[in-house]
């Protein structure tokens, strides 16, 4: 991807979806922001763009700058918040507005298993792109999806 | 796909916050990106509010804010130069495992929406006493750390900092494409993952993915186990020998932690190292950080804590894990163990299991239940307070171990109390609560 019509084209066809990721992921009234910083590194780095996949990749970015974000609003305060891998994931308190009990095993999952399933539970992507969208091999992103499901279902299992 | 996935799957679509969300820009987009870019001008455009989820989240989204910027404003301000810690927004609330892990499960958590009524019991003490506070220091020659750590993953090369953040060293891949570690300067943290280290699966159409190595479990044995892990954590921090540390076996992964003993008490920094079932380390975290030792200081009573502080969220701290009951046994088992046949009566009167988030809470009058917009409401009678040393996070980025109380009703609350004296311990701002649509506040 190496003009701007192509950009703009990608633009316009993944605002939504990538709006819509940040919305999932941070506090509403910085989804305009981040969605620009998102927009501005793909724009930076529109040339690296693999073809064909440019979604997952924008999804990769987005994740970046979640991470960032969240780390600056915590300043990594907590060594307890920054052992874990860096975490984009949809909060827990975002899905209790809808099915506490799920939030509440969504919650013991780790930072990866949430980020995998809500890759391909809310952003709909297969193993391939999430592969992409996380920068990891398709084996490591189908057995953490794989591993993922099944701790979910545990722990639903156990509240159940 | 198994209907079980596709259930959770649907199950997981139907609680997506965003999925009636129609975000619109006011303006023209990619304009504004391009000159964002260009690093000249600030994207402000607009996005009109659509929905009244929405609006519930923004308003939640601006408590969080509002906590983050009083913590700023503590460190700009320093309203109270005297204390010894200023503690950060992002404390963790008094309250049990299974309700902290939703409101304060990440940096925009928020104080929980609460109306317990904590009671002390009539075997707590009244009586004050004291207390070490020591801070968990980074160690100051992060590159030296982060090499020793490397040279005993075998990750040899120059440490690097990332562009985008200069606060975090690594060495490896920089990525999770490959080996890497790295670690935050500001706080001693570091993590190592090698994502090759994974098994190779088999994915055939919808199907559930199969590890291709599920069958050939490769682990190092116990002791090597141990004796790895305590070199690796050893590299950087405090010292472990192979007896500290514990070992957890379980189908996906083998697992090594080491928890920080102080004043021969175990806390809740803890350090993990992790083998895929082929025999790879496959990931790692802990802490290049030492421990200060920075006096003594008088604390409240137990009945002081639960009665004064226990309901205020920004008087809580960490406990070690071990205490929270939780249960750690839930990887040990298969998915399919589970999945396919009901909990036995022994799986559930075991008293691990049930802890998860099934117990009701003790005493309630009325509890949450499924429905997130009604406010908790329950009196807890508090049975037991153990001194012990709970870990809170500064707004400078710093971690320390203070004395407290680890509280419980002997049922499955569970929380961690800082004790030490007024005026040492300087609190964030709180956190002003803006009900959400449906929820009341008393």
């Amino acid at each position: 991807m190496r003009t701007e019509q192509q950009f703009t084209t990608l633009y316009r066809e993944s605002l939504p979806l990538i709006s819509k990721y940040l919305f999932r992921r941070v506090e509403a009234n910085q989804v305009e922001e981040l969605c620009s910083q998102v927009f501005e590194i793909a724009w930076q780095k529109r040339t690296a763009a693999p073809a064909g996949f440019e979604l997952p990749w924008l999804y990769r970015i987005a994740a970046n700058v979640i991470s960032n974000h969240r780390r600056s609003l915590t300043r990594e305060t907590s060594l307890i918040a920054s052992l874990r891998e860096p975490n984009s994931a949809p909060s827990a308190e975002s899905i209790a507005l809808a099915d506490i009990e799920l939030a509440e095993a969504w919650a013991k999952l780790k930072p990866a298993e949430q980020n995998v399933l809500a890759l391909a539970a809310f952003e709909g992507l297969g193993v391939h792109e999430i592969s992409l969208a996380l920068g990891i091999s398709g084996n490591a992103a189908a057995v953490r999806l794989h591993r993922a499901r099944a701790n979910l279902a545990l722990l639903l299992e156990y509240q159940e | 796909m198994t209907n079980k996935i596709k259930d959770l799957e649907a199950r997981l679509r139907a609680a997506d916050s965003a999925k009636n969300i129609n975000l619109e820009f006011s303006t023209d987009p990619i304009e504004h990106a391009k000159q964002k870019a260009a690093g000249r001008v600030s994207i402000r455009a607009s996005f009109a509010l659509k929905s009244a989820a929405f609006k519930r989240s923004f308003l939640a989204g601006g408590v969080a804010t509002a906590a983050a910027t009083a913590a700023v404003l503590g460190l700009v301000v320093g309203t109270q130069p005297a204390a010894l810690i200023s503690l950060g927004s992002d404390t963790r609330g008094p309250i049990s495992e299974s309700s902290s892990k939703i409101a304060g499960m990440d940096s925009m958590a928020l104080a929980p929406y609460s109306q317990d009524e904590y009671t002390a019991g009539s075997d707590l003490s009244a009586a004050a006493g004291s207390g070490h506070i020591y801070e968990i220091r980074p160690l100051a020659d992060s590159k030296a750390a982060l090499s020793n750590l490397g040279a005993v993953l075998g990750l040899d090369g120059a440490v690097k900092s990332y562009p985008e953040d200069k606060a975090s060293l690594y060495i490896g891949s920089g990525d999770y494409s490959g080996a890497n570690i790295s670690l935050y300067t500001t706080n001693g943290s570091w993590g190592y993952n090698d994502s090759s280290a994974a098994p190779a699966v088999v994915c055939k159409g919808d199907a559930p993915c199969e590890q291709e190595a599920e069958a050939s479990e490769n682990y190092p044995s116990e002791q090597e186990a141990k004796q790895t892990a305590a070199t690796l954590f050893s590299a950087a921090g405090p010292a472990f020998k192979a007896s500290d540390i514990k070992i957890e076996s379980t189908v996906w992964q083998l697992y090594a932690t080491a928890i920080l003993k102080v004043e021969g008490q175990e806390t809740a920094i803890e350090w993990q190292a992790s083998w895929a079932r082929g025999g790879k380390l496959e990931s790692a975290w802990g802490h290049a950080v030492e421990v200060v030792d920075r006096g003594s200081f008088e604390t409240v009573s137990a009945v002081n804590a639960v009665e004064q502080r226990l309901r205020e969220y920004r008087w809580g701290g960490q406990l070690a894990s071990a205490s929270y009951h939780f249960n750690h046994s839930l990887d040990t088992r298969s998915f399919d163990e589970v999945t396919e046949s009901e909990p036995s009566e022994d799986s559930v009167s075991s008293g691990e299991a049930v802890s998860v988030a099934t117990a009701a809470p003790p005493v309630s009058a009325q509890s949450g239940g499924s429905e997130s917009s009604e406010t908790r409401q329950d009196k807890i009678v508090i049975t037991s307070a153990k001194t012990t040393l709970v870990l809170v996070n500064d707004a400078n980025g710093l971690s320390w171990l203070v004395p407290g109380y680890e509280v419980t009703d002997g049922h499955d609350f569970y929380a961690g109390v800082i004790s030490v004296v007024d005026g040492i311990i300087e609190l964030p701002e709180a956190a002003e609560m803006i009900p959400m649509d449906g929820m009341e506040l008393k």
